[in-house]
């Protein structure tokens, strides 16, 4: 992409986990202090608002009068699931590109852990309540998202001899990305023998190849490069985006599961940033499961379709490996904030300030990837250290 | 199989579960041009036409793809993306298998018939 660019000039990121008490709300107004704080600025430099609400409710528009924003040239609620957060980002970036508005906040923010509830029920709801059609196929046992994501799985792994040792490489090594970083939820060390012995969640998913569930809240401050370059942090430039959303017609002939919209989605953001697969250091691949990792990999180019799996268990995506991916542990074992996970994780990344055993040694490109829904959904940003050439 | 979770009919489905309730599994047919598409389908997804009337299945699928649920004291139920005989996919449980059918294995029609709820088609392995 040549020209001008937007960037990131501010993160936020509240406490996350087993935090009780708060509501989305509540998380969302933290994120957004503190991303603005973090780019040194004042809520008042602020012009655009975009917000990403997750399960629980509560965060809606009325964030902006909560906050105290006043005279907003951007305000809206986007809802595209795990692939938000790079929508958000590429909205802004087109909105200060524009000039129809100068300092965007992004955020997402939810709360759908209970005290002494399983972490499983938070997602539950939505199925339980399905009427019609759909309710037929909960009645007859695909009572979760687990179970549709467990199905797109299974046909990849028969389609390509995925194993799930590979499955299990994946979960190992974004677990040694996470013991290096505070944030965590999980870190101490998996190994594959814990990943075989943990319980099957749905086969062919092991409780370790599932996200965990999170409460928090990520915001990222969006603006001009050239503004940008005048604030404290360093800009992590967006080079790049992409959007893709299959809508997969479920009969004979149907891709689904054995390719995805980071296919499209990756292309797009690629071509924009003028880049290919080679170029990027570092990989945030949206990580709902082991298996969206090994599939999106594929699809954004960085082996052939079918050969993740091996890539996977060669170490080449854990710490010291060829190609690192989902540093800070991924949504696996870092922590559950939808499409805010990758992108937090870049930003850092990006800066160079992802601290000692986590930092990758070159960052300059970095690919982040969301994906919303079962595979409905996605978005990729390719996010930059400095000015696209 | 959940116990407690039942299905309900709503005004698009009525007549789908209608067809249940007698013993027939429907999908949609396109008038236009003669595509079979799923039960759902409020335009044909070849030609678009939104001439769709309720067609009968022969009752036969295959598995695309397979999974298996945990349950109580090392029990498993198993649940399958099938490919109907004549080209939908459906999601359904299959019934009388231990451990999940690999892709491609034949099954056949069973409508289930809850006490609660209204009636959803699952699948069998033939012996």
């Amino acid at each position: 992409m040549s020209g001008r660019h937007a960037a990131i000039a501010g993160l936020g990121l509240t406490e996350v986990g087993k935090v009780y008490g708060r509501t989305a709300a509540d998380f969302a107004d933290e994120a957004v202090r503190l991303a603005v704080t973090d780019a040194g600025l004042k809520l008042r430099d602020v012009d655009g608002l975009l917000i990403n609400a997750g399960k629980s409710p509560g965060l809606d528009l009325g964030l902006a009068k909560r906050l105290g924003l006043r005279d907003l040239t951007l305000l809206s609620q986007v809802q595209s699931f795990g692939a938000s957060a790079g929508i958000m980002v590429a909205q802004a970036a087109t909105a200060v590109l524009s000039g129809a508005a100068t300092t965007v906040v992004c955020v997402f923010a939810d709360a759908p852990l209970r005290e002494n509830a399983r972490s499983g029920d938070a997602y539950l709801s939505s199925s339980l309540a399905a009427t019609g059609f759909r309710s037929a196929e909960t009645a007859g046992g695909f009572t979760s998202v687990n179970h549709r994501y467990a199905v797109a799985a299974a046909r990849y792994m028969a389609h390509y001899g995925v194993t799930d040792d590979h499955l299990g490489a994946v979960a190992v090594g974004q677990r040694q990305w996470a013991a290096h970083n505070p944030a965590a939820q999980f870190r101490k060390p998996l190994t594959l023998e814990d990943y075989h012995r943990s319980r099957w969640v749905v086969e062919p998913l092991h409780l370790f190849d599932c996200c965990l569930v999170s409460n928090g809240g990520a915001a990222v401050v969006v603006t001009t490069a050239e503004r940008a370059a005048a604030l404290p942090r360093p800009p992590v430039h967006v080079w790049g985006w992409g959007q893709a959303h299959p809508g997969y017609v479920m009969e004979r002939g149907s891709d689904f599961g054995l390719v995805t919209g980071a296919a499209a989605s990756g292309a797009a953001a690629m071509k924009m940033a003028g880049i290919t697969p080679s170029d990027v250091d570092v990989r945030e691949i949206y990580d709902c499961y082991t298996y969206t990792v090994l599939v999106t990999l594929e699809d954004y180019g960085f082996c052939a379709k079918g050969e993740a799996g091996e890539l996977a268990a060669s170490g080449a995506l854990a710490p010291g490996g060829a190609l690192p991916t989902n540093t800070g542990g991924g949504q696996l074992s870092g922590f559950y904030l939808w499409g805010m996970t990758p992108l937090v994780e870049a930003v850092q990344q990006v800066r160079g300030q992802a601290g000692e055993g986590r930092q990758v040694p070159r960052h300059d490109v970095a690919l982040v990837s969301g994906n919303g829904g079962v595979l409905d959904h996605h978005a990729t940003l390719v996010l930059g250290a400095g000015h696209a050439s | 199989m959940t116990a407690h979770i039942i299905a309900r009919r709503d005004a698009a489905s009525a007549a789908w579960f209608d067809g249940l309730t007698e013993g027939l599994l429907l999908i949609r047919r396109c008038d236009a041009c003669g595509h079979h598409c799923r039960p759902d389908a409020e335009a044909c997804t070849a030609c678009e036409s939104r001439d769709l009337r309720w067609a009968e299945t022969m009752g036969t699928a295959r598995v695309v793809a397979a999974v298996s649920t945990p349950g109580e004291a090392g029990t498993a139920t198993i649940q399958a993306l099938v490919e109907l005989a004549e080209g939908p996919w459906m999601h359904a449980p299959v019934l009388g298998a231990s451990s999940a059918p690999p892709p491609g294995t034949a099954l056949v029609l069973t409508i289930l018939r809850p006490d609660h709820g209204e009636p959803f088609p699952a699948f069998t392995v033939p012996a």
